[in-house]
């Protein structure tokens, strides 16, 4: 064996991580030469780092490699998941001012969970993805947390918390499992003992495999293990729910796609009909639960776990094609869903009940180019064309019908007709008139803080037309990612 | 088909587009918005004429095909034949008329104008679209801009309206998606890529009970569209709370997308299916022929009458597409033509009334003859046209459908030869009830006859009606090929009727 150097690590392969970890620690030793704790420079600063690991990752895209000894994973699915997850901190801080108190450790927090789900996307074995789940998840605890006076936020916290400890204990117990039922951690390796091995695929493996499912399903939030869900997401200030609802669940399912894909390969270990369960469950549940919420965020928690569902679709068809799907659904589904919390944050500026959909009652006549975003990014989320929502739908429902599931896209379009009920219902409400003519709603007096709210609806926008009207060219973005499945 | 082809047609879907962009934006004044509108809704119908030009209506004609998302297998393809190029032309006239109709003191004007034209673009995308993905996505886009202008226009229930539209119409459509999806999937299997182009799908071998399931997913889309009976739910309130220049596009334009799509799609693609469900969809048109001429017969508000007769008429011309002799198919393109430019003039009618009269119901209205006596001569010659007077156009095509249903099932034709003569029935009951008797005007416009802006709208209407009642054979002509190869692939053998009546 040859001595390692640290050439030999090849540590570019975790640049993203790198530059982000390196920027967390500027924000700190920045802080500490801070006189104002109230200014925006750390958040600058974050937002800057952010935007370079950006640039990092779009570089990465269809390199298929991996680094430090091979326990991190630098190939497409990774690069893809690291720019959904930037993405989807750049929009978490962009929004925080005037939210919550955007201090260093809030910003640090932040970019420390960033580097966890960018971890667990690029996870090459059992070991790398506990640490990454760990890494996104501790900082999370403290974000849900970080409205201090509030009690909902603090229930969110303990909540979180203590479901989330749970959750880890299950995919400990099952990586254990795996590891002594092939003797290794690493996911292409156990794909290869299992093929040699036959009885290797035995009460272990499945058990094994099981309780990583229960671990992961929690993280992803797949129903029936949502019950923190719709808590979390109203509790916590509304820019961390927006982080949470699209980074943890991109990183969460690349996790799905390592483990289901490239370790358990469907052809040995048959998974497809025990996921099949869970995404028609999460699917049916998810909008079910959504169609009486009075609070928007609490809404948007729900059509999360839908979407969660519609993610595990793309997975049981276990095809590249679902891979692309599923990728591609992410990125449509970070456009749209950014965008609606960007809007719920604009309009809450000032006001405190702004996530409740009486709140949003007349909206077209008082605030009418917000309005109208949110109803686009809604029509995108109920997958109405010409958005990045109908794309998506498309894609995975194409998937599903080429892996010969007609019946799971028939479930979709079912899923589907449920959910037009509760995302029309806020657009029908946004263009309801009201007989009071309400005052404006204040918006953010400094210009810097306004920036950043109308740059992340303007980007979140063109991403949601754009994916929607050219998906072409998006869809190689998410292509070549064939090499995740296992030797196949 | 060429790589290149001819853009005519992406110009024609993409100006009302840009027309509304550019109201929006340069629209500062309701009067400059107004005009902008009527600028760009004029210059499409001036192009769309165009369409006369370019050989046999058989074919299609001014196609282009453009790759779009080749990984998925879908393309941009578009062109236009004998069928739907008087779709688009219908279309770019009535949207015309409305944004004429329209008042220019409306509130938000320009917005509204800018839907107005967001429509006619979907609209007519929809009926130039070749490819099944392409055509799903102009079918969905009508649908927004029309719940927009009801929910931000029109009457007291509008929220109701509006939300029964959109959950009916997306969930009609989803029908539709799964079936596009499973078609392109069994174009898949045989040939290893994936197509959703309808000229390549057509003569796909299926099996008969894929067939059936497929056809049923087009079908349902199509049916809550047009709509046919029972898919109708969201139509009365969509049509009485929609601002009436809407209910004129809605019930004029958008219910043909309907029938366009069985002609068009679900038969061509699915002959054997078809020939399997045609017994069923004719008998459900023929119960929504008369439940909506008896509807109309006992309505006491002037929308609400209009809405029913609108339903009676689609089932109707849905009955002559279900026909499919090619004597009833050239009857039902001629009659969508016909029935969208009448029921468009009734519903502009109606505003007008309404803005002298204060309201809609039957009971409370009256003796506007008098104090309006050129409007109710106008008036006249539209009821006259509606209730299908020899000579005007509402005439011609119900005559060619009820001559092919005839051919096809007897029974369906004395069925249909009842509800004409009840919707000469409630026509004469809705134009007596409203100008003769006694009553007074409330409305702003109370005691005024027809305005310039409103002769603008009505006259060249009549004259169109006239025109196609007199010739229809100039349009006849050119959707029989068209007509001919929709029959031909369906396949059903028509008993021949000796000595058919109808000059070509």
């Amino acid at each position: 064996m040859k001595v390692p150097t640290f050439q030999s690590l090849h540590l570019w392969t975790m640049a993203p991580e790198l530059w982000v970890l390196a920027t967390s620690i500027v924000v700190l030793v920045v802080a500490l030469f801070m006189s104002d704790e109230h200014t925006l420079t750390p958040l600058v600063i974050g937002i800057a780092g952010l935007v370079g690991a950006f640039w990092q990752s779009a570089a990465m895209l269809g390199v298929h490699t991996t680094g430090f000894y091979g326990f991190i994973a630098a190939d497409h699915v990774g690069a893809v998941i690291n720019l959904v997850v930037i993405a989807s901190a750049l929009v978490a801080l962009a929004l925080s001012p005037g939210e919550v108190e955007h201090g260093p450790e809030y910003v640090a927090l932040t970019l420390w969970a960033a580097i966890g789900m960018m971890v667990l996307g690029s996870a090459t074995n059992l070991l790398t993805l506990f640490i990454g789940i760990e890494v996104l998840s501790l900082p999370l605890y403290i974000l849900t947390g970080f409205h201090r006076r509030s009690a909902l936020s603090g229930e969110a916290s303990v909540k979180y918390l203590l479901l989330g400890a749970f959750s880890s204990g299950f995919l400990l117990y099952g990586s254990a499992f795996l590891y002594g039922d092939t003797g290794t951690l690493f996911f292409t390796r156990m794909a290869y003992v299992l093929t040699q091995a036959p009885g290797a695929v035995n009460v272990y493996l499945y058990l094994g495999m099981s309780l990583v499912l229960v671990g992961l399903s929690f993280k992803l939030a797949v129903i029936p293990f949502h019950m923190w869900v719709p808590d979390v997401y109203e509790g916590a200030p509304t820019p961390v729910t927006a982080f949470m609802s699209v980074g943890t669940k991109a990183a969460a399912f690349a996790a799905f796609l390592r483990v289901f894909l490239t370790a358990l390969p469907p052809t040995i270990v048959p998974w497809q009909h025990a996921i099949w369960f869970l995404a028609v469950l999460t699917m049916l549940g998810g909008n079910l639960m959504a169609l009486g919420q009075p609070n928007l965020k609490r809404m948007l928690g729900y059509s999360g776990i839908a979407h969660a569902g519609y993610l595990l679709v793309a997975l049981v068809a276990a095809t590249s094609r679902g891979v692309d799907a599923g990728l591609f659904y992410l990125l449509a589904y970070g456009a749209m869903n950014l965008g609606a919390f960007a809007v719920i944050v604009a309009l809450s500026h000032g006001a405190e009940e702004g996530a409740d959909i009486s709140a949003y009652r007349g909206l077209f006549f008082r605030r009418p180019v917000l309005a109208s975003l949110m109803t686009l990014f809604l029509f995108s989320l109920a997958s109405v064309p010409p958005t990045a929502g109908f794309a998506g739908k498309f894609y995975i429902l194409q998937s599903a019908v080429g892996a010969g599931d007609l019946s799971l896209a028939i479930v979709v379009i079912v899923a589907t007709m449920i959910s037009f009920y509760y995302y029309f219902r806020v657009i029908v409400a946004m263009f309801t008139r009201t007989e009071a003519a309400e005052p404006r709603a204040p918006v953010a007096a400094i210009p810097l803080v306004r920036g950043l709210v109308v740059a992340s609806l303007v980007v979140a926008a063109l991403g949601t037309l754009e994916f929607g009207i050219f998906p072409g060219g998006l869809s190689h973005v998410a292509q070549a990612s064939t090499r995740i499945l296992s030797g196949l | 088909m060429t790589d290149s082809g001819s853009i005519l047609l992406t110009v024609l879907w993409t100006l009302p587009l840009a027309g509304a962009a550019i109201t929006l934006l340069l629209g500062t004044t309701p009067r400059t918005a107004r005009v902008l509108a009527v600028g760009f809704a004029g210059l499409e119908v001036l192009l769309s004429l165009l369409l006369f030009g370019g050989g046999g209506t058989g074919q299609f004609r001014f196609t282009q095909r453009v790759p779009w998302v080749p990984a998925w297998g879908v393309s941009y393809r578009v062109g236009v034949d004998g069928i739907s190029m008087f779709l688009v032309m219908l279309s770019a006239v009535m949207t015309l008329f409305a944004i004429l109709a329209s008042g220019s003191e409306l509130p938000r004007g320009k917005q509204y104008l800018a839907l107005l034209l967001t429509l006619e673009s979907a609209t007519v995308g929809s009926f130039v679209a070749l490819d099944l993905v392409l055509f799903y996505l102009f079918w969905e886009l009508m649908l927004v801009p029309v719940y927009l202008l009801i929910v931000g226009w029109g009457g007291p229930n509008r929220a109701r309206a509006g939300l029964r539209f959109l959950i009916y119409s997306f969930v009609g459509s989803l029908f539709m998606l799964v079936s596009i999806i499973a078609l392109g999937y069994e174009a898949f299997t045989l040939h290893h890529q994936w197509t959703f182009s309808l000229v390549r799908l057509v003569g796909l071998p299926l099996s008969p009970v894929a067939a059936g399931w497929l056809f049923a997913g087009f079908a349902i889309a199509f049916a809550v569209k047009a709509p046919l009976w029972p898919f109708h739910g969201w139509l009365p309130e969509a049509y009485t709370e929609a601002p009436l220049p809407v209910a004129a596009v809605l019930s004029g334009v958008l219910s043909k997308a309907g029938v366009y799509g069985f002609l068009r799609f679900a038969l061509p693609l699915f002959p054997v299916a078809a020939r399997h469900f045609l017994p069923v969809l004719g008998v459900l048109a023929v119960v929504g022929i008369l439940y909506g001429a008896v509807l109309a017969l006992t309505q006491q508000n002037m929308r609400r009458i209009l809405a029913f007769s609108s339903l009676s008429h689609m089932g109707l011309i849905l009955l002559g597409a279900f026909a499919v002799t090619a004597i009833a198919v050239e009857g039902t393109v001629l009659q969508m033509v016909n029935h969208g430019i009448i029921i468009g003039a009734l519903f502009f009618l109606v505003g007008m009334m309404e803005l002298r009269t204060g309201g809609s119901d039957l009971h409370a209205l009256g003796g506007l003859a008098r104090r309006a006596p050129v409007m109710a001569g106008l008036a006249l010659g539209i009821v006259l046209a509606a209730l299908g007077l020899p000579g005007l156009n509402g005439f011609a095509g119900e005559f060619l459908i009820l001559l092919g249903v005839f051919q096809r099932v007897p029974g369906w034709g004395w069925a249909a030869i009842v509800a004409v003569v009840l919707a000469a029935a409630y026509m004469i009951r809705f134009f007596q009830g409203a100008w003769h008797g006694s009553g007074e005007d409330r409305g702003e416009l109370g005691g005024r006859d027809l305005l310039g802006r409103e002769r603008v709208v009505l006259v060249p209407l009549l004259l169109l009606m006239v025109l196609l009642g007199l010739w229809p054979s100039w349009l006849v002509g050119r959707v029989a090929p068209a007509a001919q190869r929709v029959t031909d692939r369906v396949g059903l053998v028509a008993p021949r009727i000796p000595g058919r009546g109808v000059s070509r």
